[in-house]
Parts: C-alpha cells; sequence; structure tokens
C-alpha cells in the first residue's frame, strides 16, 4: 500500500514508526476498516500483523501491553472498555432514536423523501433534483 | 481524471435510473476521461450488456464484508474507494457532470449539508458495539459533505477517511435506521476527517444555491421518488433521456433497446 498512516494527526510511513505516536482509535479504524493489515506487510511491519491477525488486540500488536488471554466478545481491538467516549452534546435529543436493544423508535422523520437516499440526502430541500431540465 | 461509479447488491430495474446511469457514464467520458463500473458479481450480471463504461470490476464482496447492507445501503462505494487508488472521483449514478472539470488539491464534494439535527444526530444518538470509540479530537460541527460527487486527490487523506467510515458501520448494532448512521458514515465523517487533518475541501455547488439556474450538474435525487409515484413524469424523462443519447452519443443507441426490454 503506497500511503501513509495518520496518527495522532501525524503521517506515519514506517511500521516502526507506529510505536512512538501511538493512536489506538485511528489505528482501530485501519483495522476494521480492512486497511491495517496490508499496510503493515507492506511497511515493515509482518511482525504486528501477525499479532495483530491472531489476536485482534492493538495494543498488544504494538507492544503496549502484554498478550491478553482471551478476547471478550465485541472487545476486539484493545480498546478502551468503556467504550465511547464522552462528547458534549451538539444538539438536543433527536425525536428518533435506537433503544439499547436495537429496536428504532419512530419519531424523527428525515428531510427529503425516502428517494433521497439514493444520492445522498440530508438537505431540507432534499426532495427535488436540481440540473433536471439539462436532459 | 479517472471516475468510479459504484454499484452494489441486486439494481432495481427502474428505468428512469438506467437511463441516468447510462448518460452519466457517457456524458463523464466525453468531457472528463475514464469511468470504471465497480461493482458486486449480482450487478456485474445485471448490467453485463452496458458497454458505457471503460472497464468494469467485480471486486466489491457480496457480503460487503459483514456490513449491515440495509442500514449501509451505500456501503459499496466506501468499499470500492478503499480499493481505488486516488486521485479517483466517484460519481453517483444519478449525477452527471456536463463539462471538463479542472481537479486540483482539494477534496471536492457535490455540496455541503446543512447539520439538520433529524438526519445528522448527535453521536450519542448512534448505539455502537464496545471498543468503537467517537474521535474525541473532531469537531463536531464541521458541515457534512454530500458525496454524489466526491474527487478524492490524496491517497493518505481518502486511507484515513474510507478506514474511518467502514468501522464506523461494521461496529454499529443492527437496527431499522437506515438514514442517519448512513449519512454519518459517509458524508459526515469525510467532513469530520477533512476537518481534522486540516485537508482543503471545494464543493461544486454552494448548498444554498442548489436551485438556482445552472446548466453544469444534474442529480435526480429526490425525483427519482416522484417518478415512482407519477409514471406521466417518468415517461416524459425517460424520453428526453432518449433523445439525449441519440442526438450526442449515436454509437450507444442500442443502450434503448437494451433498456426497453428491461422487465420492472
Amino acid at each position: 500500500m503506497k500511503c501513509c498512516l495518520w496518527l495522532n494527526g501525524v503521517k506515519v510511513w514506517n511500521a516502526r514508526d507506529i510505536k512512538n505516536n501511538f493512536d489506538p482509535t485511528s489505528l482501530r479504524g485501519y483495522f476494521m476498516g480492512g486497511s491495517l493489515l496490508r499496510w503493515l506487510e507492506a511497511n515493515g511491519g509482518e511482525e504486528e500483523a501477525k499479532k495483530l491477525e491472531e489476536t485482534g488486540n492493538i495494543e498488544y500488536a504494538f507492544g503496549m501491553t502484554e498478550k491478553p488471554k482471551a478476547t471478550p466478545p465485541g472487545y476486539a481491538c484493545g480498546a478502551s472498555e468503556q467504550g465511547n467516549t464522552e462528547i458534549p452534546a451538539l444538539f438536543p435529543p433527536d425525536a428518533g432514536t435506537c433503544s439499547a436493544g436495537g429496536k428504532f423508535l419512530a419519531g424523527g422523520t428525515a428531510a427529503g423523501s425516502g428517494s433521497s437516499l439514493a444520492g445522498g440526502s440530508g438537505s431540507a430541500s432534499g426532495s427535488l433534483g436540481y440540473g433536471l431540465y439539462i436532459i | 481524471m479517472r471516475a468510479i461509479h459504484v454499484s452494489t447488491l441486486a439494481p432495481r430495474a427502474e428505468k428512469f435510473d438506467l437511463y441516468s446511469t447510462v448518460l452519466s457514464a457517457l456524458t463523464w467520458r466525453k468531457y472528463n476521461g475514464e469511468i470504471v463500473h465497480i461493482c458486486d458479481k449480482q450487478s456485474a450480471q445485471f448490467y453485463e450488456e452496458f458497454d458505457v463504461w471503460d472497464s468494469v470490476k467485480p471486486i466489491i464482496p457480496d457480503d460487503l464484508e459483514g456490513i449491515n447492507p440495509t442500514m449501509f445501503w451505500a456501503a459499496g462505494k466506501l468499499l470500492a474507494l478503499r480499493e481505488t487508488d486516488s486521485p479517483v472521483v466517484m460519481l453517483d449514478k444519478d449525477f452527471i457532470v456536463w463539462k471538463k472539470l479542472e481537479l486540483g488539491d482539494s477534496v471536492v464534494a457535490a455540496h455541503r449539508e446543512d447539520l439538520n439535527p433529524g438526519v445528522y444526530p448527535d453521536v450519542s444518538y448512534f448505539q455502537m458495539q464496545t471498543g468503537y470509540r467517537f474521535n474525541p479530537y473532531f469537531n463536531y460541527t464541521a458541515l457534512p459533505l454530500n458525496t454524489a460527487f466526491l474527487y478524492l486527490p490524496d491517497e493518505d487523506f481518502k486511507q484515513f477517511y474510507v478506514n474511518m467510515a467502514i468501522e464506523f458501520m461494521k461496529s454499529a448494532h443492527d437496527c431499522s435506521d437506515y438514514l442517519r448512521y448512513m449519512v454519518y458514515a459517509e458524508q459526515r465523517l469525510l467532513a469530520l476527517c477533512a476537518d481534522f487533518l486540516k485537508h482543503p475541501v471545494e464543493t461544486l455547488l454552494d448548498k444554498d444555491r442548489l436551485f438556482e439556474p445552472q446548466a453544469d450538474y444534474t442529480h435526480l435525487w429526490g425525483e427519482k421518488q416522484k417518478m415512482r409515484d407519477n409514471p406521466d413524469a417518468e415517461r416524459e424523462f425517460n424520453t428526453r433521456c432518449r433523445a439525449r443519447i441519440m442526438r450526442d452519443f449515436p454509437g450507444y443507441e442500442h443502450i434503448i433497446s437494451i433498456i426497453e426490454r428491461i422487465k420492472p
């Protein structure tokens, strides 16, 4: 893979530099996103790739912790046990929400019609197309 | 400039969609260069007779690497981008570019979106698996970017964005919200990543002037639903597309008969 990893806002070009810029949030992203193993194999991190493939544990693969005994379900990448980081709410609670059980509770409606999904939606005026008269 | 169209899952056989796809591909080739169709096997089979792309690459896995296809109906676009070298333009099949574009070092998206909380809720809304972490250094007020058109000039940035988006999709709990999770992964994370890495961003259109007269871009967008609801509107649109194909792309008139014999 001919690219760098962005870790802690710094470009990292070689596996040996990962430890000095250790950024578990971004590393988990690259791992779950499917590129980290390939990148490591192409950039001097064969050993780390092997450990990561074996355990799925980011901290262990880069020598930040001892080898884990077992990986608890849903705890694939050695990330913080607390899970999601607390981030201050930017908006009032939305009318529609996913409950913890995964059931969607209706209430909030998306702006624009269902068809706007096809092109990426979000605008309040999303029920319209634009530039159609050109055809 | 090389562009990609992406198709996953069994495509709907809607004529207006197929005409739009054909015009999007042929018009890109006319003004801007190569376009590749990246798809899964089902889509490759469906579009087998459509010779409107320079090449077809059926490289998207049918199982979308385990991503929920209902919640993340555009996941294939992110998987396709991961496997395509930058610089690259990803073009929705209902987006048509009617002129030659000058693209440089900035990421270019179709337009910004307002942070409407009904569509782009606070991140506390999302139910994620243990281990997923919303990046605490992102500026969550960055306005999302509509990716009906997306130019990614830089491989380093592209890999960061698509990996963070794929991670989000793989880490979300299954639920029946098929809008907010998808647009967070595709549109909002793009803006968040660009802002975080200080990557310059431009847009083709100003979000507050989308519906002013212009002759450079067509985006069907919500018109699709209108055509589903109104057969006369669809007939009129299809007629105009056929005329456009015959006038501008006479070597591709055979596509019309292919589309017309496809049964919905």
